[in-house]
């Protein structure tokens, strides 16, 4: 009888193991705007020069400490101030400007590896910088930010003092953070799915410079943002359509599935407009899944580089190799002349390709001598997918000619890479 | 990983069914006679609703139909309680036609279909004439669009649970008859079914 009250057991065991646990949303305040009413102005060029660098927390009351003891600021140019720090994978979206000879900063921050949240305010007094702010010069000495954080469920507020200690890392121009499916992991509390067009228009906010988008093609040919082959319900909602995405029509596809926080799934053609038109987003890896739809793809990345180039966009496309398939399809393809190659081959295929990028996996460690010698070929260097601080370093230390050695990491966490990025070369 | 941890405790589960018969044969706690052992097959029809946690077309906002199944069991019932089989059959968990112009996204007419075949290892104890058990496995599901250009078919393996209980009649001594409550959970799809069956149990072996 024991033995069977085990089995019993066991079967149940068995049984609640397989359900699926569902993540604690994040708790996203609402921004009162009532504090950045009309009486603020931001003059974002002025604004970014003075504001933008790296900041040391000079002082902190709280009971437990939330965030880093460095924190790097940035300023995009829809005006968004965006602070990243490492403590918690921790990002800061706020908006503002100034109001007389003080800045005003309201918005929301959220802890990217749960389901921590809430909101900050930030004000730079006229004695330190407000005022050279306001005048959109250079302060004369560092900048102070004050900053109070609340939790999302109203409970525990930080008070954050931060000075300006140093410039943002000088290589930012040339190096790309990379989100991993439109925006990586962090979709899973914010409501929005992997490689839909909301998640990459949060991408920047997240801190990425660029994404990689998974491209599938459908029944009829056409080039679909989703990653697996299949239909599940890890990705999408919609009983009805299930197995192979090759089984379906995009109208199958747009009438009876949408993502998992239903969205419907873009078409490639959608994603590149919304970077190209909604972001400022700087590159797109396009992660080539599927050999029959290669010519289609090429032919909608060269429309979206000329109508990135027509609307004086700096943006990048990337067709992606990641297979000896996809590179069969790419050079027997009539439309391959003209357009920007990321190689994921090794690199003997990148140079004879004449890719742009050659992107190695970062388990294949550092390949110092071999990334130089494409340096020197003139091929810039990336490497997927760094989630790890440590493995993030890394791969972010080695330098060459001057300049970064891997000028793009692809990552789920862009905060988490954000953060070590911009403070490269400054000590806690 | 999770499929792993599936074995692994399938594994524990036929280690503790070895001891099982062990126990039962020394203690010879049976309602059965010492060394009987049936071979039975079990013939299971019905109807259900099916509930899903989401409305499957999504365009429509409905989560409950109704549904209809047919199953077969084949148990071994060695000479203590517990009888071990596997169980599969045809089930339709749900259907529902779409008529052109009654929803934004729906321009022609359409009918949804969603059915399955389950594979499970089922376990059932029968105390008396009450019958209760449960199983556990893969359902093959299947899903079909028809649509005036044509049917879209397409498969996919989910896994699952089921869960019923039951009380039966005989009617000679190697064929009995009754209702049994079936639920069926495919928790990672977000389906829940339960049915109403009528069970027919045939002896087809006793030694």
């Amino acid at each position: 009888m024991r033995s069977m009250v085990t089995i019993i057991a066991l079967l149940v065991l068995l049984f609640l193991g397989s359900c699926v646990s569902e993540l604690d949303p994040v708790m996203m305040p609402s921004i009162n705007m009532s504090t950045i009413d009309g009486t603020v102005g931001l003059d974002v060029t002025a604004t970014k020069q003075v504001i933008e660098g790296v900041y040391k927390v000079v002082s902190e009351e709280s009971t437990t400490s939330r965030f880093d003891s460095i924190i790097s600021v940035n300023l995009a140019s829809n005006g968004e101030v965006n602070m990243y720090s490492t403590t918690g994978v921790t990002y800061f979206t706020m908006y503002g400007g100034t109001r007389s000879d003080s800045g005003v900063f309201v918005g929301r921050w959220r802890g990217v590896q749960g389901p921590s949240a809430g909101s900050i305010t930030m004000i730079v007094r006229p004695d330190e910088g407000g005022i050279e702010l306001a005048k959109g010069v250079a302060a004369a000495k560092d900048l102070t930010l004050r900053c109070q954080t609340r939790s999302g469920n109203g409970n525990g507020t930080q008070t954050l003092v931060l000075r300006r200690v140093a410039k943002l890392n000088e290589d930012l121009k040339d190096f790309q953070i990379i989100a991993h499916r439109g925006g990586g992991r962090n979709s899973e509390r914010l409501g929005v799915s992997e490689n839909g067009i909301a998640m990459m228009l949060l991408a920047p906010q997240l801190g990425a410079t660029g994404i990689e988008i998974d491209v599938i093609g459908t029944k009829d040919g056409t080039p679909i943002v989703f990653h697996d082959p299949d239909f599940t319900s890890r990705t999408i909602k919609g009983s009805y359509i299930i197995g192979p995405v090759k089984n379906y029509t995009l109208e199958q596809i747009g009438h009876y599935v949408r993502l998992i926080n239903g969205e419907r799934i873009p078409t490639l053609e959608e994603a590149l407009d919304s970077v190209i038109d909604r972001t400022e987003l700087q590159m797109v890896w396009l992660d080539v899944k599927d050999a029959f739809i290669v010519d289609r793809i090429l032919t909608i990345q060269k429309a979206a580089n000329a109508r990135s180039k027509t609307k004086g966009r700096d943006l990048k496309i990337y067709f992606g190799v990641p297979t000896t398939d996809i590179k069969r399809a790419f050079d027997a393809s009539p439309e391959n002349e003209g357009v920007d190659v990321l190689c994921e081959l090794d690199a003997q295929t990148a140079l004879d390709m004449g890719a742009e990028v050659w992107a190695p996996r970062f388990t294949d460690g550092l390949q110092q001598g071999l990334a130089e010698s494409m340096i020197d070929a003139g091929i810039r260097v990336f490497v997927w997918t760094l989630d790890d601080a440590a493995f993030i370093e890394q791969f972010l230390s080695p330098r060459y000619k001057g300049k970064l050695l891997y000028t793009g990491i692809l990552t789920n966490y862009p905060t988490l890479l954000a953060s070590r990025f911009y403070t490269l070369k400054v000590k806690p | 990983m999770r499929w792993l941890v599936v074995c692994g405790l399938w594994l524990l589960v036929g280690v503790q069914l070895t001891t099982a018969q062990t126990d039962s044969t020394a203690a010879a706690d049976s309602l059965l006679g010492r060394g009987d052992y049936h071979i039975e097959l079990m013939l299971i029809g019905g109807v259900g609703a099916t509930r899903y946690k989401e409305p499957p077309s999504v365009v429509n906002d409905q989560t409950t139909f109704r549904g209809w199944n047919v199953n077969a069991r084949l148990m071994g019932h060695p000479d203590h309680l517990l009888g071990m089989g596997l169980m599969s059959g045809y089930q339709v968990f749900s259907r529902e036609t779409l008529e052109a112009g009654s929803l934004p996204d729906v321009e022609e007419d359409v009918t949804l279909e969603l059915s399955s075949i389950p594979i499970h290892i089922a376990f059932e104890m029968r105390p008396l004439h009450i019958r209760f058990g449960a199983g556990i496995g893969v359902y093959l599901l299947m899903s079909q669009l028809i649509e005036s250009g044509g049917t879209t078919q397409s498969s996919d393996l989910a896994y699952g649970g089921s869960a019923w209980l039951g009380y039966e009649f005989d009617i000679t001594d190697h064929l009995h008859i009754g209702p049994d409550l079936v639920l069926q959970v495919l928790s990672d799809r977000g389906i829940s079914n339960l049915s109403a069956m009528l069970v027919l149990r045939y002896d087809v072996l006793s030694y």
